[in-house]
Protein backbone atom coordinates (compact mmCIF):
# COMPACT_ATOMS: atom_id res chain seq x y z
CA UNK A 1 0.00 0.00 0.00
CA UNK A 2 1.64 3.43 -1.35
CA UNK A 3 0.11 6.87 -0.67
CA UNK A 4 1.24 9.09 -2.74
CA UNK A 5 1.97 13.28 -2.31
CA UNK A 6 4.10 15.65 -0.66
CA UNK A 7 4.91 16.91 2.68
CA UNK A 8 2.18 20.23 2.68
CA UNK A 9 -0.85 20.84 1.30
CA UNK A 10 -3.88 18.82 -0.34
CA UNK A 11 -0.95 17.22 -2.15
CA UNK A 12 -0.51 15.29 1.48
CA UNK A 13 -3.47 13.66 1.71
CA UNK A 14 -2.93 10.48 0.62
CA UNK A 15 0.13 10.14 2.92
CA UNK A 16 -1.85 11.07 6.18
CA UNK A 17 -4.41 8.46 5.38
CA UNK A 18 -1.43 5.71 4.97
CA UNK A 19 -0.47 7.33 8.06
CA UNK A 20 -3.69 6.85 9.84
CA UNK A 21 -4.26 3.57 8.28
CA UNK A 22 -1.15 2.11 9.67
CA UNK A 23 -2.90 3.11 13.31
CA UNK A 24 -5.57 0.90 12.78
CA UNK A 25 -5.86 -1.96 14.64
CA UNK A 26 -6.85 -4.08 12.37
CA UNK A 27 -4.45 -3.26 9.80
CA UNK A 28 -1.42 -3.23 12.82
CA UNK A 29 -1.95 -6.76 13.01
CA UNK A 30 -0.86 -8.09 9.66
CA UNK A 31 2.81 -9.07 9.22
CA UNK A 32 5.31 -6.13 7.63
CA UNK A 33 6.40 -9.04 5.27
CA UNK A 34 2.78 -9.37 3.91
CA UNK A 35 1.40 -5.86 3.55
CA UNK A 36 4.09 -3.23 3.00
CA UNK A 37 2.51 0.10 4.14
CA UNK A 38 4.74 3.49 2.75
CA UNK A 39 4.21 6.36 1.85
CA UNK A 40 6.30 7.75 -1.44
CA UNK A 41 7.47 11.50 -1.79
CA UNK A 42 6.31 12.62 -5.44
CA UNK A 43 8.00 9.25 -7.06
CA UNK A 44 7.38 9.75 -10.83
CA UNK A 45 8.30 6.84 -12.47
CA UNK A 46 10.24 5.70 -9.20
CA UNK A 47 6.69 4.27 -8.24
CA UNK A 48 7.46 1.33 -10.44
CA UNK A 49 9.95 0.45 -8.44
CA UNK A 50 8.47 0.79 -5.38
CA UNK A 51 5.49 -1.44 -6.11
CA UNK A 52 6.90 -4.25 -8.86
CA UNK A 53 8.41 -7.08 -6.29
CA UNK A 54 4.41 -6.69 -5.23
CA UNK A 55 1.69 -9.11 -5.87
CA UNK A 56 -1.06 -6.38 -5.86
CA UNK A 57 -0.72 -2.43 -5.34
CA UNK A 58 -3.32 -0.39 -3.73
CA UNK A 59 -2.03 2.94 -4.13
CA UNK A 60 -3.64 6.23 -2.51
CA UNK A 61 -3.23 9.84 -3.78
CA UNK A 62 -4.64 12.47 -3.95
CA UNK A 63 -6.43 13.20 -7.19
CA UNK A 64 -8.10 16.11 -9.07
CA UNK A 65 -11.55 15.71 -10.54
CA UNK A 66 -14.86 17.41 -11.45
CA UNK A 67 -16.29 15.34 -8.36
CA UNK A 68 -17.39 17.00 -5.28
CA UNK A 69 -13.80 17.39 -2.84
CA UNK A 70 -13.79 13.78 -0.69
CA UNK A 71 -14.85 11.68 -3.42
CA UNK A 72 -12.89 8.24 -3.80
CA UNK A 73 -12.25 7.08 -7.46
CA UNK A 74 -11.89 3.90 -7.38
CA UNK A 75 -9.52 2.53 -10.39
CA UNK A 76 -8.65 -1.00 -11.38
CA UNK A 77 -5.71 -2.40 -13.60
CA UNK A 78 -7.39 -2.15 -17.34
CA UNK A 79 -9.92 0.36 -15.61
CA UNK A 80 -6.04 2.46 -15.57
CA UNK A 81 -6.41 4.20 -18.72
CA UNK A 82 -4.39 7.07 -19.48
CA UNK A 83 -4.87 9.70 -22.11
CA UNK A 84 -1.14 11.58 -21.65
CA UNK A 85 -2.09 14.60 -21.10
CA UNK A 86 1.38 15.49 -19.30
CA UNK A 87 4.27 13.78 -20.66
CA UNK A 88 7.27 16.15 -19.36
CA UNK A 89 9.01 14.02 -16.77
CA UNK A 90 8.12 16.85 -14.07
CA UNK A 91 4.76 15.19 -13.87
CA UNK A 92 4.80 11.99 -14.69
CA UNK A 93 2.30 11.05 -13.01
CA UNK A 94 0.83 7.86 -11.14
CA UNK A 95 -1.74 6.94 -14.27
CA UNK A 96 1.22 7.67 -17.04
CA UNK A 97 3.32 5.37 -14.60
CA UNK A 98 1.25 2.55 -14.42
CA UNK A 99 0.85 2.79 -17.89
CA UNK A 100 4.24 2.82 -18.83
CA UNK A 101 4.63 -0.35 -16.46
CA UNK A 102 1.99 -2.09 -18.25
CA UNK A 103 3.67 -1.17 -21.61
CA UNK A 104 7.16 -2.83 -19.56
CA UNK A 105 5.52 -5.72 -18.56
CA UNK A 106 6.50 -4.40 -14.79
CA UNK A 107 3.39 -4.69 -12.91
CA UNK A 108 1.61 -6.82 -10.15
CA UNK A 109 -1.15 -8.72 -11.16
CA UNK A 110 -3.20 -6.36 -9.56
CA UNK A 111 -3.34 -2.85 -9.30
CA UNK A 112 -5.80 -0.34 -7.60
CA UNK A 113 -5.60 2.87 -7.26
CA UNK A 114 -7.98 5.14 -5.05
CA UNK A 115 -8.04 8.43 -6.02
CA UNK A 116 -9.25 11.10 -3.40
CA UNK A 117 -10.24 14.64 -4.82
CA UNK A 118 -9.02 17.15 -3.36
CA UNK A 119 -10.83 19.79 -5.19
CA UNK A 120 -10.22 20.86 -9.23
CA UNK A 121 -10.35 25.00 -8.00
CA UNK A 122 -8.24 24.83 -5.21
CA UNK A 123 -5.40 23.52 -7.47
CA UNK A 124 -5.95 26.42 -10.22
CA UNK A 125 -6.11 29.00 -7.78
CA UNK A 126 -2.87 27.62 -6.19
CA UNK A 127 -4.54 27.05 -3.01
CA UNK A 128 -3.35 23.91 -1.78
CA UNK A 129 -4.03 22.82 1.59
CA UNK A 130 -7.48 24.90 1.79
CA UNK A 131 -10.10 21.38 0.51
CA UNK A 132 -7.79 19.38 2.84
CA UNK A 133 -8.41 20.98 5.89
CA UNK A 134 -12.11 21.17 4.86
CA UNK A 135 -12.41 17.80 4.58
CA UNK A 136 -11.82 17.39 7.95
CA UNK A 137 -11.72 14.06 10.52
CA UNK A 138 -15.27 12.80 9.41
CA UNK A 139 -13.97 12.81 5.75
CA UNK A 140 -10.82 11.07 6.96
CA UNK A 141 -12.45 8.38 9.12
CA UNK A 142 -14.48 7.84 5.86
CA UNK A 143 -11.47 6.85 3.68
CA UNK A 144 -9.73 4.52 6.64
CA UNK A 145 -13.12 2.41 6.45
CA UNK A 146 -13.18 2.33 2.47
CA UNK A 147 -9.43 2.03 2.21
CA UNK A 148 -9.54 -0.56 5.19
CA UNK A 149 -12.33 -2.31 3.61
CA UNK A 150 -10.48 -2.18 -0.01
CA UNK A 151 -7.55 -3.57 1.50
CA UNK A 152 -9.79 -6.64 3.11
CA UNK A 153 -11.05 -7.54 -0.13
CA UNK A 154 -7.26 -7.29 -1.51
CA UNK A 155 -5.92 -9.72 0.83
CA UNK A 156 -5.91 -13.72 -0.08
CA UNK A 157 -8.06 -15.56 2.51
CA UNK A 158 -5.26 -16.56 5.10
CA UNK A 159 -4.63 -12.96 5.86
CA UNK A 160 -8.11 -11.83 5.79
CA UNK A 161 -9.12 -9.90 8.87
CA UNK A 162 -12.29 -8.29 9.63
CA UNK A 163 -12.92 -4.36 9.89
CA UNK B 1 -1.59 41.64 -55.04
CA UNK B 2 -0.15 39.35 -52.18
CA UNK B 3 -2.75 36.90 -50.66
CA UNK B 4 -1.83 36.14 -47.30
CA UNK B 5 -3.50 32.36 -46.20
CA UNK B 6 -2.64 32.16 -42.29
CA UNK B 7 -2.55 28.20 -41.02
CA UNK B 8 -2.95 27.78 -37.25
CA UNK B 9 -2.34 24.60 -35.85
CA UNK B 10 -2.86 24.21 -32.00
CA UNK B 11 -1.53 21.20 -30.16
CA UNK B 12 -3.67 20.90 -26.91
CA UNK B 13 -0.86 18.90 -25.24
CA UNK B 14 2.81 19.38 -25.84
CA UNK B 15 4.82 16.86 -25.91
CA UNK B 16 8.10 16.31 -23.42
CA UNK B 17 9.24 19.77 -23.36
CA UNK B 18 9.47 20.95 -19.81
CA UNK B 19 7.26 23.73 -18.97
CA UNK B 20 4.93 26.06 -20.41
CA UNK B 21 5.67 27.48 -24.06
CA UNK B 22 4.57 27.80 -27.40
CA UNK B 23 6.08 28.29 -30.55
CA UNK B 24 5.15 30.45 -33.87
CA UNK B 25 6.07 30.23 -36.88
CA UNK B 26 5.82 32.87 -39.87
CA UNK B 27 6.64 31.12 -43.25
CA UNK B 28 6.93 33.81 -45.85
CA UNK B 29 7.72 32.51 -49.49
CA UNK B 30 9.31 29.56 -48.46
CA UNK B 31 11.50 31.00 -46.22
CA UNK B 32 11.13 31.16 -41.99
CA UNK B 33 10.73 34.96 -41.28
CA UNK B 34 9.89 35.02 -37.94
CA UNK B 35 10.53 32.58 -35.14
CA UNK B 36 9.63 32.96 -31.22
CA UNK B 37 9.91 30.06 -28.93
CA UNK B 38 7.09 31.94 -26.51
CA UNK B 39 7.89 31.39 -22.87
CA UNK B 40 4.42 32.30 -20.45
CA UNK B 41 5.57 30.76 -17.99
CA UNK B 42 4.57 32.96 -14.91
CA UNK B 43 7.48 34.44 -13.08
CA UNK B 44 8.31 32.70 -10.10
CA UNK B 45 9.99 35.36 -7.70
CA UNK B 46 12.63 33.17 -6.43
CA UNK B 47 15.69 35.36 -6.74
CA UNK B 48 13.14 38.02 -4.77
CA UNK B 49 12.29 36.12 -2.46
CA UNK B 50 15.67 34.83 -1.52
CA UNK B 51 16.08 38.26 0.31
CA UNK B 52 16.39 38.61 4.03
CA UNK B 53 16.46 34.81 4.37
CA UNK B 54 19.41 32.88 6.19
CA UNK B 55 22.48 31.15 4.55
CA UNK B 56 21.09 27.69 4.84
CA UNK B 57 17.57 27.87 4.35
CA UNK B 58 19.36 29.86 0.55
CA UNK B 59 20.27 25.96 -0.38
CA UNK B 60 16.74 24.47 0.51
CA UNK B 61 15.23 26.96 -1.36
CA UNK B 62 16.60 26.67 -4.40
CA UNK B 63 16.43 22.90 -4.36
CA UNK B 64 12.28 23.91 -5.15
CA UNK B 65 13.02 25.68 -8.17
CA UNK B 66 13.35 22.65 -10.07
CA UNK B 67 12.71 18.35 -9.27
CA UNK B 68 14.66 17.23 -11.92
CA UNK B 69 18.13 19.42 -11.12
CA UNK B 70 17.48 20.55 -7.34
CA UNK B 71 20.90 19.42 -6.70
CA UNK B 72 22.92 22.25 -9.32
CA UNK B 73 21.02 24.85 -7.42
CA UNK B 74 22.12 23.35 -3.75
CA UNK B 75 25.51 23.25 -5.62
CA UNK B 76 25.74 26.53 -7.21
CA UNK B 77 24.12 28.80 -3.96
CA UNK B 78 26.47 26.55 -1.58
CA UNK B 79 29.36 27.44 -3.31
CA UNK B 80 28.52 30.71 -4.07
CA UNK B 81 27.98 31.26 0.14
CA UNK B 82 31.02 29.65 1.12
CA UNK B 83 33.15 31.86 -1.02
CA UNK B 84 31.47 34.86 0.86
CA UNK B 85 32.22 32.88 3.88
CA UNK B 86 35.69 32.23 2.65
CA UNK B 87 35.65 28.72 3.85
CA UNK B 88 37.66 25.92 2.82
CA UNK B 89 36.00 22.99 1.50
CA UNK B 90 37.16 19.62 3.17
CA UNK B 91 38.35 17.43 0.22
CA UNK B 92 35.67 14.62 1.39
CA UNK B 93 32.63 17.24 1.11
CA UNK B 94 34.29 18.19 -1.98
CA UNK B 95 34.30 14.73 -3.31
CA UNK B 96 31.08 13.83 -2.42
CA UNK B 97 29.59 16.57 -3.53
CA UNK B 98 30.79 15.64 -7.00
CA UNK B 99 29.14 12.16 -6.46
CA UNK B 100 25.68 13.68 -6.24
CA UNK B 101 26.30 16.25 -9.09
CA UNK B 102 26.68 12.63 -10.58
CA UNK B 103 23.25 10.98 -9.31
CA UNK B 104 22.24 14.07 -10.64
CA UNK B 105 22.89 13.81 -14.26
CA UNK B 106 22.49 9.85 -14.12
CA UNK B 107 18.65 10.71 -13.07
CA UNK B 108 17.87 13.79 -15.42
CA UNK B 109 19.83 12.39 -18.52
CA UNK B 110 18.59 9.12 -18.40
CA UNK B 111 14.55 10.23 -17.63
CA UNK B 112 15.28 12.65 -20.60
CA UNK B 113 16.92 10.47 -22.72
CA UNK B 114 13.83 7.96 -22.90
CA UNK B 115 10.93 9.60 -21.92
CA UNK B 116 11.32 12.47 -23.54
CA UNK B 117 13.68 12.53 -26.78
CA UNK B 118 14.35 8.74 -28.05
CA UNK B 119 10.42 8.38 -28.89
CA UNK B 120 11.41 11.66 -31.36
CA UNK B 121 14.29 9.09 -33.09
CA UNK B 122 12.59 6.15 -33.07
CA UNK B 123 8.94 7.51 -34.25
CA UNK B 124 6.48 6.80 -31.23
CA UNK B 125 4.54 9.81 -29.86
CA UNK B 126 5.59 9.30 -26.31
CA UNK B 127 7.44 7.05 -23.65
CA UNK B 128 4.84 4.11 -23.39
CA UNK B 129 4.75 3.71 -27.11
CA UNK B 130 8.72 3.54 -26.93
CA UNK B 131 8.36 1.20 -23.96
CA UNK B 132 6.27 -1.54 -25.83
CA UNK B 133 8.72 -1.40 -28.58
CA UNK B 134 11.53 -1.57 -26.45
CA UNK B 135 10.95 -2.57 -23.08
CA UNK B 136 14.87 -3.90 -22.22
CA UNK B 137 16.22 -0.58 -23.83
CA UNK B 138 13.60 1.54 -21.36
CA UNK B 139 13.73 -0.44 -18.65
CA UNK B 140 17.63 -0.27 -18.24
CA UNK B 141 17.12 3.57 -18.69
CA UNK B 142 14.30 3.43 -15.30
CA UNK B 143 17.14 1.44 -13.59
CA UNK B 144 19.91 3.81 -14.41
CA UNK B 145 17.86 6.81 -13.42
CA UNK B 146 16.82 4.80 -9.93
CA UNK B 147 20.44 4.76 -9.42
CA UNK B 148 21.53 8.25 -9.45
CA UNK B 149 17.91 8.98 -7.26
CA UNK B 150 19.78 6.58 -5.05
CA UNK B 151 22.85 8.79 -5.17
CA UNK B 152 21.29 11.78 -4.41
CA UNK B 153 19.41 10.28 -1.59
CA UNK B 154 22.34 9.03 -0.14
CA UNK B 155 23.74 12.46 0.56
CA UNK B 156 20.65 14.59 0.51
CA UNK B 157 18.28 12.61 2.36
CA UNK B 158 15.77 11.62 -0.64
CA UNK B 159 15.77 12.18 -4.05
CA UNK B 160 13.22 15.32 -4.42
CA UNK B 161 14.74 18.40 -3.60
CA UNK B 162 17.05 16.74 -1.16
CA UNK B 163 17.81 18.45 2.36
CA UNK B 164 20.99 17.40 3.14
CA UNK B 165 23.56 19.46 1.99
CA UNK B 166 24.57 22.74 4.08
CA UNK B 167 27.20 25.22 4.33
CA UNK B 168 30.18 23.62 4.95
CA UNK B 169 29.12 20.01 4.32
CA UNK B 170 26.34 17.73 4.81
CA UNK B 171 23.94 17.14 7.19
CA UNK B 172 25.35 13.65 7.20
CA UNK B 173 28.10 11.97 5.59
CA UNK B 174 27.25 8.70 4.78
CA UNK B 175 28.66 5.62 6.50
CA UNK B 176 31.28 3.04 4.66
CA UNK B 177 28.43 0.60 4.40
CA UNK B 178 26.00 2.78 2.23
CA UNK B 179 28.66 3.75 0.32
CA UNK B 180 29.71 0.12 -0.35
CA UNK B 181 26.39 -1.20 -0.77
CA UNK B 182 25.90 1.67 -3.51
CA UNK B 183 29.37 1.11 -5.24
CA UNK B 184 27.96 -2.67 -6.01
CA UNK B 185 25.45 -1.27 -8.09
CA UNK B 186 27.60 1.53 -9.85
CA UNK B 187 29.98 -0.94 -11.55
CA UNK B 188 26.65 -3.25 -12.17
CA UNK B 189 25.04 -0.21 -14.20
CA UNK B 190 28.47 0.47 -16.77
CA UNK B 191 27.68 -1.70 -18.94
CA UNK B 192 24.39 -0.58 -19.43
CA UNK B 193 25.52 3.14 -19.73
CA UNK B 194 27.94 1.44 -22.53
CA UNK B 195 25.16 -0.47 -24.37
CA UNK B 196 23.02 2.86 -24.02
CA UNK B 197 25.64 4.55 -26.03
CA UNK B 198 25.83 2.14 -28.54
CA UNK B 199 22.16 2.16 -28.62
CA UNK B 200 21.79 5.54 -29.44
CA UNK B 201 24.68 5.79 -31.99
CA UNK B 202 22.80 3.44 -33.71
CA UNK B 203 19.64 5.87 -33.99
CA UNK B 204 19.43 7.28 -37.55
CA UNK B 205 19.97 11.05 -36.02
CA UNK B 206 18.85 14.17 -38.34
CA UNK B 207 21.87 15.40 -40.17
CA UNK B 208 21.92 19.44 -39.72
CA UNK B 209 25.54 20.65 -38.89
CA UNK B 210 25.29 24.62 -37.83
CA UNK B 211 27.50 26.55 -36.76
CA UNK B 212 26.97 27.77 -33.07
CA UNK B 213 28.79 28.47 -30.07
CA UNK B 214 29.63 25.75 -27.28
CA UNK B 215 29.72 27.29 -23.75
CA UNK B 216 30.81 25.21 -20.72
CA UNK B 217 32.89 24.87 -17.20
CA UNK B 218 35.96 23.90 -17.60
CA UNK B 219 38.80 22.38 -15.06
CA UNK B 220 41.67 21.44 -15.50
CA UNK B 221 42.09 18.35 -13.64
CA UNK B 222 38.59 16.95 -13.73
CA UNK B 223 35.32 17.19 -16.51
CA UNK B 224 33.61 20.43 -15.71
CA UNK B 225 31.12 20.06 -12.85
CA UNK B 226 31.40 21.54 -9.64
CA UNK B 227 34.28 24.16 -10.30
CA UNK B 228 36.08 25.57 -13.16
CA UNK B 229 36.36 28.65 -15.62
CA UNK B 230 33.56 29.72 -18.06
CA UNK B 231 35.01 28.90 -21.55
CA UNK B 232 33.91 28.55 -25.29
CA UNK B 233 34.86 27.33 -28.29
CA UNK B 234 35.54 30.89 -29.59
CA UNK B 235 38.28 31.26 -27.21
CA UNK B 236 36.75 32.89 -23.70
CA UNK B 237 38.13 31.34 -20.96
CA UNK B 238 36.88 33.85 -17.53
CA UNK B 239 36.45 32.90 -13.78
CA UNK B 240 32.79 32.96 -12.62
CA UNK B 241 32.83 35.96 -11.35
CA UNK B 242 33.63 37.73 -14.43
CA UNK B 243 30.67 36.34 -16.18
CA UNK B 244 28.57 39.26 -16.21
CA UNK B 245 30.65 41.86 -18.06
CA UNK B 246 30.50 38.76 -21.43
CA UNK B 247 27.25 37.27 -20.89
CA UNK B 248 24.11 39.42 -21.78
CA UNK B 249 20.38 38.69 -20.50
CA UNK B 250 18.40 40.12 -22.21
CA UNK B 251 14.19 40.51 -22.17
CA UNK B 252 12.40 39.29 -24.86
CA UNK B 253 9.05 40.35 -25.21
CA UNK B 254 7.22 37.10 -25.92
CA UNK B 255 9.44 35.53 -23.24
CA UNK B 256 9.31 35.89 -19.51
CA UNK B 257 12.45 34.41 -19.15
CA UNK B 258 15.77 36.49 -19.93
CA UNK B 259 16.86 35.51 -23.38
CA UNK B 260 21.27 34.74 -22.85
CA UNK B 261 24.05 36.17 -25.26
CA UNK B 262 27.41 36.07 -25.32
CA UNK B 263 29.28 39.35 -26.69
CA UNK B 264 25.38 39.81 -28.55
CA UNK B 265 25.07 36.20 -30.02
CA UNK B 266 23.60 33.33 -28.86
CA UNK B 267 25.03 30.16 -27.52
CA UNK B 268 25.13 26.58 -26.28
CA UNK B 269 25.43 24.96 -23.54
CA UNK B 270 24.66 21.41 -22.07
CA UNK B 271 26.05 18.08 -22.48
CA UNK B 272 27.21 18.64 -26.27
CA UNK B 273 28.87 22.05 -25.00
CA UNK B 274 30.48 20.36 -22.61
CA UNK B 275 31.77 17.47 -24.10
CA UNK B 276 33.02 19.48 -27.14
CA UNK B 277 35.22 21.47 -24.66
CA UNK B 278 36.35 19.20 -22.57
CA UNK B 279 36.49 15.87 -24.21
CA UNK B 280 40.36 16.06 -23.03
CA UNK B 281 39.12 15.10 -19.54
CA UNK B 282 36.32 12.34 -19.71
CA UNK B 283 37.65 9.30 -18.10
CA UNK B 284 39.53 6.97 -21.02
CA UNK B 285 36.64 4.59 -21.22
CA UNK B 286 34.27 7.37 -22.08
CA UNK B 287 36.48 8.83 -24.68
CA UNK B 288 36.82 5.20 -26.62
CA UNK B 289 33.32 3.97 -26.26
CA UNK B 290 32.16 7.79 -28.01
CA UNK B 291 35.32 6.55 -30.26
CA UNK B 292 33.99 3.59 -31.42
CA UNK B 293 30.29 5.42 -32.24
CA UNK B 294 32.41 6.66 -34.93
CA UNK B 295 30.60 10.60 -33.92
CA UNK B 296 33.47 12.95 -34.18
CA UNK B 297 33.42 15.20 -31.30
CA UNK B 298 33.80 18.23 -31.45
CA UNK B 299 30.05 18.08 -32.97
CA UNK B 300 28.81 20.88 -34.95
CA UNK B 301 25.15 18.35 -35.23
CA UNK B 302 23.35 19.90 -31.91
CA UNK B 303 20.89 16.27 -32.39
CA UNK B 304 24.13 14.59 -31.16
CA UNK B 305 23.05 15.88 -27.99
CA UNK B 306 21.90 12.58 -27.18
CA UNK B 307 24.58 11.01 -27.67
CA UNK B 308 26.85 13.36 -25.38
CA UNK B 309 23.93 13.26 -22.29
CA UNK B 310 24.31 9.64 -22.89
CA UNK B 311 28.01 9.78 -22.97
CA UNK B 312 27.93 11.68 -19.41
CA UNK B 313 25.99 8.81 -18.10
CA UNK B 314 28.72 6.51 -18.44
CA UNK B 315 31.05 9.12 -16.87
CA UNK B 316 28.89 9.71 -14.07
CA UNK B 317 28.71 6.28 -13.17
CA UNK B 318 32.51 5.58 -13.41
CA UNK B 319 33.57 9.07 -11.68
CA UNK B 320 30.99 8.03 -8.66
CA UNK B 321 33.14 4.79 -8.72
CA UNK B 322 36.06 6.03 -8.80
CA UNK B 323 35.50 8.86 -6.06
CA UNK B 324 33.69 6.04 -3.46
CA UNK B 325 36.50 3.42 -3.75
CA UNK B 326 38.88 6.22 -2.41
CA UNK B 327 37.37 8.06 -0.51
CA UNK B 328 37.84 8.71 3.36
CA UNK B 329 34.29 9.59 5.22
CA UNK B 330 36.06 11.30 7.99
CA UNK B 331 34.81 15.04 8.30
CA UNK B 332 35.73 17.63 10.90
CA UNK B 333 32.99 19.55 11.99
CA UNK B 334 32.33 22.74 10.65
CA UNK B 335 32.02 26.42 12.24
CA UNK B 336 30.89 28.70 9.77
CA UNK B 337 31.53 32.76 10.10
CA UNK B 338 29.29 34.38 8.37
CA UNK B 339 30.29 37.57 6.54
CA UNK B 340 29.32 40.21 4.58
CA UNK B 341 30.27 40.48 0.87
CA UNK B 342 29.39 39.16 -2.85
CA UNK B 343 29.87 35.38 -3.88
CA UNK B 344 29.22 33.63 -7.38
CA UNK B 345 30.14 30.61 -8.23
CA UNK B 346 28.97 28.40 -11.51
CA UNK B 347 27.92 24.31 -11.76
CA UNK B 348 26.96 22.40 -14.46
CA UNK B 349 23.52 21.47 -14.12
CA UNK B 350 22.33 18.15 -16.49
CA UNK B 351 20.73 21.11 -18.60
CA UNK B 352 24.22 23.40 -18.59
CA UNK B 353 25.94 26.05 -16.66
CA UNK B 354 24.15 27.26 -13.53
CA UNK B 355 25.51 30.78 -12.76
CA UNK B 356 24.53 32.46 -9.05
CA UNK B 357 25.48 35.70 -7.64
CA UNK B 358 24.72 36.82 -3.87
CA UNK B 359 25.08 39.73 -1.97
CA UNK B 360 25.04 38.74 1.49
CA UNK B 361 25.45 40.92 5.29
CA UNK B 362 27.35 40.54 8.00
CA UNK B 363 24.34 37.87 9.67
CA UNK B 364 24.57 35.44 6.56
CA UNK B 365 21.31 36.62 5.60
CA UNK B 366 20.82 37.64 1.70
CA UNK B 367 20.66 41.03 0.47
CA UNK B 368 20.12 40.45 -3.45
CA UNK B 369 20.24 36.96 -5.65
CA UNK B 370 20.67 36.36 -9.14
CA UNK B 371 19.95 33.20 -10.58
CA UNK B 372 20.82 32.46 -14.50
CA UNK B 373 19.60 28.65 -15.40
CA UNK B 374 20.53 27.08 -18.45
CA UNK B 375 17.79 27.15 -20.39
CA UNK B 376 17.05 30.65 -20.08
CA UNK B 377 20.52 30.76 -22.01
CA UNK B 378 19.98 28.39 -24.52
CA UNK B 379 16.77 30.28 -25.82
CA UNK B 380 17.99 32.20 -28.36
CA UNK B 381 19.96 29.09 -29.37
CA UNK B 382 16.95 27.28 -29.79
CA UNK B 383 15.35 30.11 -31.86
CA UNK B 384 18.73 30.30 -34.19
CA UNK B 385 18.95 26.69 -34.38
CA UNK B 386 14.84 26.45 -35.45
CA UNK B 387 15.24 29.34 -38.01
CA UNK B 388 18.89 27.68 -39.54
CA UNK B 389 16.95 23.92 -39.20
CA UNK B 390 13.78 24.68 -40.71
CA UNK B 391 15.34 26.61 -43.34
CA UNK B 392 16.91 23.79 -44.77
CA UNK B 393 13.33 21.57 -44.61
CA UNK B 394 10.97 20.98 -46.95
CA UNK B 395 8.66 23.94 -45.98
CA UNK B 396 6.27 22.45 -48.26
CA UNK B 397 5.82 19.09 -46.12
CA UNK B 398 2.36 19.36 -44.09
CA UNK B 399 2.17 21.39 -40.97
CA UNK B 400 2.07 18.29 -38.48
CA UNK B 401 5.46 17.62 -40.27
CA UNK B 402 7.18 21.20 -39.81
CA UNK B 403 5.87 21.02 -36.37
CA UNK B 404 6.82 17.35 -35.09
CA UNK B 405 10.60 18.96 -36.84
CA UNK B 406 11.09 22.13 -34.35
CA UNK B 407 9.74 19.98 -32.06
CA UNK B 408 12.02 17.47 -32.00
CA UNK B 409 14.58 20.21 -31.80
CA UNK B 410 12.92 21.92 -29.05
CA UNK B 411 13.13 18.70 -26.97
CA UNK B 412 16.64 17.84 -28.12
CA UNK B 413 18.18 20.50 -25.95
CA UNK B 414 15.89 19.30 -22.89
CA UNK B 415 14.71 22.87 -22.21
CA UNK B 416 13.16 23.01 -18.75
CA UNK B 417 10.53 25.82 -18.71
CA UNK B 418 9.21 25.46 -15.69
CA UNK B 419 8.52 22.81 -13.42
CA UNK B 420 4.50 23.26 -13.35
CA UNK B 421 2.85 23.50 -16.94
CA UNK B 422 2.80 20.90 -19.82
CA UNK B 423 2.03 22.33 -23.61
CA UNK B 424 3.26 23.54 -26.54
CA UNK B 425 1.08 25.69 -29.05
CA UNK B 426 2.31 26.00 -32.42
CA UNK B 427 0.93 28.69 -34.50
CA UNK B 428 1.97 28.29 -38.35
CA UNK B 429 1.59 31.80 -40.73
CA UNK B 430 1.87 31.01 -43.97
CA UNK B 431 2.38 34.20 -46.14
CA UNK B 432 1.96 32.65 -49.48
CA UNK B 433 3.42 34.02 -52.78
CA UNK B 434 2.69 36.83 -55.06
CA UNK B 435 -0.05 37.13 -58.07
Amino acid sequence: MVGVGSPYGDDSLGWEVVRQLRLHPKIKQLSAQDVVIQCADRPGIDLLNIINQAHTALIIDAAATDFPPGTITRLENEDIETVLQSTSTHDFGVLETIALGRALNQLPQKVVILGITIGQENIEQNEFGQSKIALGAEHMNHFINIISEELENLLPKELSYEI
Amino acid sequence: MTQNKDIKIHVPVLARVEGEGALELDIENGQVSNVKLRIFEPPRFFEKFLEGRDYNEVIDIVARICGICPVAYQMSAVHAIERIFNMPVHPTVRALRRVMYCGEWLESHSLHIHLLAAPDFLGFNNAIELGEAYPEEVKRGLRLQHLGNKLIKMLGGRSVHPVGVQVGGFYRIPTKQECDAILVELKAAVEQAEQLVMWLADLSLPHDEQDFVSVALRHPNEYGMNEGNIVSSMGLNISVEDYQNHFQEIQAPHSTAFHSHLNGKPYLVGPLARVNLNWDTLHEPVQQLLQNTGIQFPSKNVFHSIIARAAEIHYALLEAIAILESIELEVPPVKVASKAGVGYACTEAPRGILWHRYEMDAQGHVVKATIVPPTSQNQARIEEDLRNALNNFDLNKSDDEIQLHAETIIRNYDPCISCSTHFLKLTVNRKCGES
